[in-house]
């Protein structure tokens, strides 16, 4: 985190230059400094530190988006985010968090879909769900409509020594690699069910 | 004053007026742009600072960018350099 940490004080500190050096120069001195000043203070000031700041926070938005933070940082999360924190939960979110089986980024771990378009797609699917919440479109409680892929459980789990040795793990791999049986289906719930959920969510 | 000359001097007049203009909507735009960005980069993650920052503030940046070059260009073009 502490890079993320790195790259919003370098955008801010990019965005507050840029606007000090862009007020100073068009508005301020502008018939006071010399022709060739001015072209140099607005290739600093349109082109140097807005494009310093556009990456930075790029950065900074794909980073920070990983981090259980950033997904409570929607109500309807909360419920979530509760009973990952609930020690007394037996959910398989809450025992991979509070065992620490999951160093950082919990959320984004288990929902990435692990290969070459899971980062992508997890965006894609991250910018949905803000549009759903800031238009307010969705339905409370919400619910998990696409398929969960193994993969995100195979990624960690499928090359360790104890996954192998479990005779129904050797018995399906076929299946739980095809995505034919899914992990949690003996192994759930992942999350509390709607109405095991802690707190309600509430809309914006 | 020749009118060949007095057409030429009109439309170097024009074309430092547009580029002034289009120097002054860069820098408005991103004036804006930039203040969207601080403002989610200061407030952290929050379904509308992260909107306004990243849909908003980076949008209004990249036009600005792009208004300051096609300036530039033109001025260049304008002067013989490019």
């Amino acid at each position: 985190m502490q890079e993320v940490g790195l790259l919003r004080g370098l955008g801010i500190a990019s965005a507050l230059v840029g606007i000090v050096v862009l007020v100073l120069t068009q508005y301020v001195y502008r018939n006071r400094i010399t022709r060739g000043t001015y072209h140099w203070l607005l290739l600093l000031s349109l082109f140097v530190l807005p494009l310093t700041a556009t990456l930075s926070t790029t950065a900074t938005v794909m980073e920070g988006t990983k981090a259980v933070q950033a997904c409570a940082s929607c109500h309807v999360m909360h419920p979530f985010v509760n009973d990952l924190e609930d020690p007394t939960s037996p959910t398989l979110a809450a025992r991979h968090y509070r065992n620490n089986w999951i160093a950082r980024d919990q959320c984004y771990a288990c929902h990435v879909t692990y290969g070459a378009t899971g980062t992508l797609a997890g965006k894609r699917d991250g910018f949905r769900h803000w549009v759903y919440y800031i238009t307010n479109t969705y339905s409370d409680p919400i619910k998990y409509t696409g398929s969960y892929e193994n993969s995100n459980c195979l990624a960690c789990h499928g090359q360790t020594a104890k996954w192998q040795r479990v005779k129904s793990h050797q018995a399906l791999v076929e299946e739980l690699s095809s995505d034919r049986i899914a992990c949690i289906r003996c192994h759930g719930p992942p999350h509390p069910l709607p109405s095991q959920r802690k707190v309600t969510a509430s809309k914006p | 004053m020749e009118e060949s000359e007095l057409n030429q001097k009109i439309e170097e007049l024009k074309g430092t007026v547009w580029v002034r203009r289009q120097l002054a909507l860069a820098v408005d735009c991103t004036m804006l742009g930039l203040a969207c960005i601080l403002l989610f980069l200061w407030n952290g993650f929050g379904a509308w600072s992260m909107g306004l920052g990243m849909f908003i503030g980076i949008p209004l940046v990249v036009l600005g960018v792009i208004l300051y070059l096609l300036a530039v260009a033109f001025d260049l073009k304008r002067a013989g350099s490019l």
